[in-house]
């Protein structure tokens, strides 16, 4: 054993050593609060479609974990694949679908009035392994989720 | 008979609905249109010409005359459109549901459904097809509601 390591006067010069370390740390909290806002990426065909829907609104679209977006990893029949949007209906106005690869990305919209509820599902078709992207409307601006689903048989010419 | 072809054409139009309650009371409402759902885009095995397009572009749902979901609709969407839906409040007393959906063609069914539910929560309703128009204002054409009952609905059950 080294005593010299272990004293104290050892620790206080090591810890004097470290506070110009501590100042890289971002100490900002209202920064970090602001770094949680993650920004989904859109692909360009569905950037183009929900310009056309939502019009100045398609600029930011914000990821969220409030609306989910229920679909299968592993699509066995491309043709035909479930998907479930769920969440808070207080919170959505209005939720579309998107798939990527397809040629039309835009698949479905449901449009939710006052004494609708949520959760709505629909079948849908996906032509190859793709992300289905599902983009809400609320108050705040647009939200959205992306899912993978891969595809072992496609359906020809969706 | 005017429209009588259109009334062929639309004869493949069919719609079920079935209605699931929960124990906690809510209600999932599930329905099927029979419809092709052709994109357009998909090619013939043997002559290998394009399919032409046939889908469905607009679904509205009302009850009581009261509009409750919109739903447009595309050629991604498979063959026989599901749809599954809830509301915010069951419906207990007897009630007119009303589905109507628009093609690409611009043709417009619409089947109107009686959903009533007893004290004991036996769920029953009849529906009809209702009507089946051509909207033709191009062509100059008046629309008219022809009231055409071609089949009923299949009865639904109660899953508890």
């Amino acid at each position: 054993m080294d005593p010299v390591s272990k004293t104290r006067r050892n620790f206080i010069i090591k810890a004097g050593m470290a506070v110009p370390l501590l100042s890289q740390i971002p100490w900002n909290f209202h920064n970090a609060n602001a770094m949680t806002e993650e920004i989904l990426q859109v692909p360009e065909n569905i950037q183009r479609d929900l310009t056309r829907l939502f019009g100045k609104q398609a600029e930011k679209i914000v990821s969220t974990n409030k609306i989910k977006l229920k679909a299968p990893e592993i699509a066995e029949n491309g043709s035909v694949v479930p998907v479930t949007v769920e969440g808070d209906k207080r919170y959505v106005l209005s939720a579309a679908l998107f798939v990527d690869k397809n040629p039309k990305p835009l698949t479905c919209q449901f449009i939710l009035h006052e004494g609708s509820d949520l959760p709505v599902s629909t079948r849908i078709k996906v032509g190859q392994t793709s992300d289905v992207y599902l983009i809400a409307q609320t108050k705040e601006g647009l939200v959205g989720v992306k899912h993978n689903v891969k595809v072992t048989i496609g359906c020809g010419g969706v | 008979m005017r429209g009588c072809l259109n009334m062929e054409k639309n004869m493949s139009n069919n719609f079920l609905l079935r209605v699931i309650k929960e124990k906690n009371g809510d209600q999932t409402y599930k329905s099927i249109i029979t419809h092709p759902m052709e994109t357009g885009l998909r090619r013939d095995n043997k002559t290998m010409a394009f399919i032409p397009a046939d889908y469905i572009e607009d679904v509205r749902i009302t009850v009581d005359g009261k509009l409750f979901f919109e739903i447009t609709l595309g050629g991604n969407v498979s063959q026989n459109p599901f749809i599954a839906f809830t509301f915010s409040e069951p419906i207990i007393d007897e009630q007119v549901m009303r589905i109507s959906w628009f093609d690409n063609l611009k043709r417009e069914t619409s089947y109107q459904c009686i959903v009533k539910f007893d004290k004991s929560g036996i769920f029953a309703y009849k529906g009809s097809q209702e009507d089946v128009r051509e909207a033709k204002e191009q062509s100059g054409m008046v629309v008219s509601p022809d009231v055409v009952p071609v089949c009923d609905l299949k009865p639904a059950k109660v899953m508890h």
